[in-house]
């Protein structure tokens, strides 16, 4: 069979670096504790680049997806129980990769009546017991809304709370059929309002994928909404079709047009923004939080 | 003589496309030189060399659909200069 070739020849700043054996430590190791990563779950550019750097980003809660997003190379199949083992799992892999900065995100488990929050606090906790002195930054979906979830899983203790909106509220309806602008804004508003009831140092990021056919204009807007949550760190990367059968690339930015939305995001007034064609919202985040915390 | 096999470049693809030899038939390479490029659904990927050698023929061309594990090219292995 022909692999079908996509519609957009990629460009030269796709470009990366393959080399044989670099990944095989952590792909190892992932597969001995039964995790899995978004990296690999996902055909994520970067793999080959953070499994060398010995890290990865856990995706807990299976590998099955119980949302059929078009622009998502995660599996839509019916989701596999929960494992009572994982979090001590992750705890291992953590502590044998000599992790201090932790990532950690899950499929959408909207079939489970907690949607995962357990799990989430359960990891958590298994990593703080571990070694108390890990930072961790947990990417979360949705929850559908539910208030007391996102309560839990900040309750349990993490650094940076990211929550990738994806893209402008326009294509919402195209690009994230089963989700809610408004749904993912206003978690990040609480998430805001909760830190600062604790007291709480924690940091909101939030990920955005360019390329879908969004405007400057609507840009423009969705950093000013951003701005009105309190989010402090932003991702802007460049969508890139997981197969065929996912919803095409309309555009690939340059690194000019990634720095022009850079200077744009940080205009609008948000802390600090990662942007690039490669840049994925856990990519180097360990980098992303120093930088943030150190200034 | 070694054969030279496509790795699993990306982990969930089966098959990518190899784009282009950046190392031709006659030539030495060393570790770490990109010796080919492949495209997958997100990127190309440019695949260095783990060990110095000299590539003695290629098995596929330009533009061919390729399998992960399937045969590239013909190899011969060379003392690792440092």
């Amino acid at each position: 069979m022909k692999l079908e070739r996509p519609s957009l020849p990629k460009p030269e700043w796709l470009k990366v670096s393959f080399r044989l054996g670099a990944n095989q430590e952590v792909a190892t190791l992932m597969d001995q504790l039964g995790l899995h990563t978004v990296c690999r779950e996902a055909n994520c550019p970067n793999l080959s680049h953070c499994y060398a750097r010995k890290t990865a980003t856990f995706m807990i809660l299976g590998k099955f997806c119980s949302r059929n997003c078009p622009f998502c190379n995660v599996h839509f199949a019916r989701p596999e129980p929960v494992d009572p083992e994982e979090p001590a799992h992750v705890a291992e892999a953590a502590a044998r990769l000599h992790l201090r900065y932790v990532v950690l995100t899950s499929v959408t488990r909207d079939d489970l009546p907690d949607g995962g929050t357990g799990q989430f606090v359960a990891v958590i906790t298994a990593l703080r017991r571990k070694d108390p002195s890990l930072r961790i930054e947990v990417l979360v979906p949705d929850f559908q809304g539910e208030e007391m979830a996102l309560q839990a899983v900040l309750a349990a203790g993490s650094h940076v709370l990211n929550h990738n909106v994806e893209t402008v509220e326009e294509l919402y309806a195209r690009v994230r059929p089963a989700a809610s602008y408004s749904r993912s804004l206003t978690l990040l508003r609480r998430a805001k309002e909760y830190a600062l009831q604790q007291s709480s140092p924690l940091l909101l990021k939030m990920g955005l994928m360019l390329g879908l056919g969004e405007t400057e204009e609507q840009l423009r807007r969705l950093f000013a909404d951003l701005v009105e949550t309190g989010c402090d760190i932003l991702t802007l990367g460049q969508y890139l079709q997981p197969s065929p059968a996912h919803l095409p690339v309309e555009a690939y930015l340059s690194p000019e047009d990634f720095e022009h939305y850079r200077q744009l995001a940080l205009q609008a007034g948000l802390r600090s923004v990662v942007a690039g064609p490669l840049v994925r919202s856990s990519y180097e985040a360990d980098q992303v939080f120093s930088q943030v915390v150190e200034g | 003589m070694k054969t030279l096999r496509l790795p699993p470049i990306a982990p969930e693809m089966k098959e990518v496309i190899l784009v282009a030899w950046l190392c031709e038939e006659g030539e030495v390479f060393h570790r770490g030189e990109v010796i080919y490029e492949v495209e997958t659904h997100k990127s190309v990927c440019q695949v260095e060399a783990d060990q110095d050698g000299k590539l003695l023929r290629q098995l596929v061309e330009e533009g061919d659909c390729v399998q992960v594990g399937s045969e590239l090219a013909e190899i011969e292995s060379l003392p690792h200069e440092a």
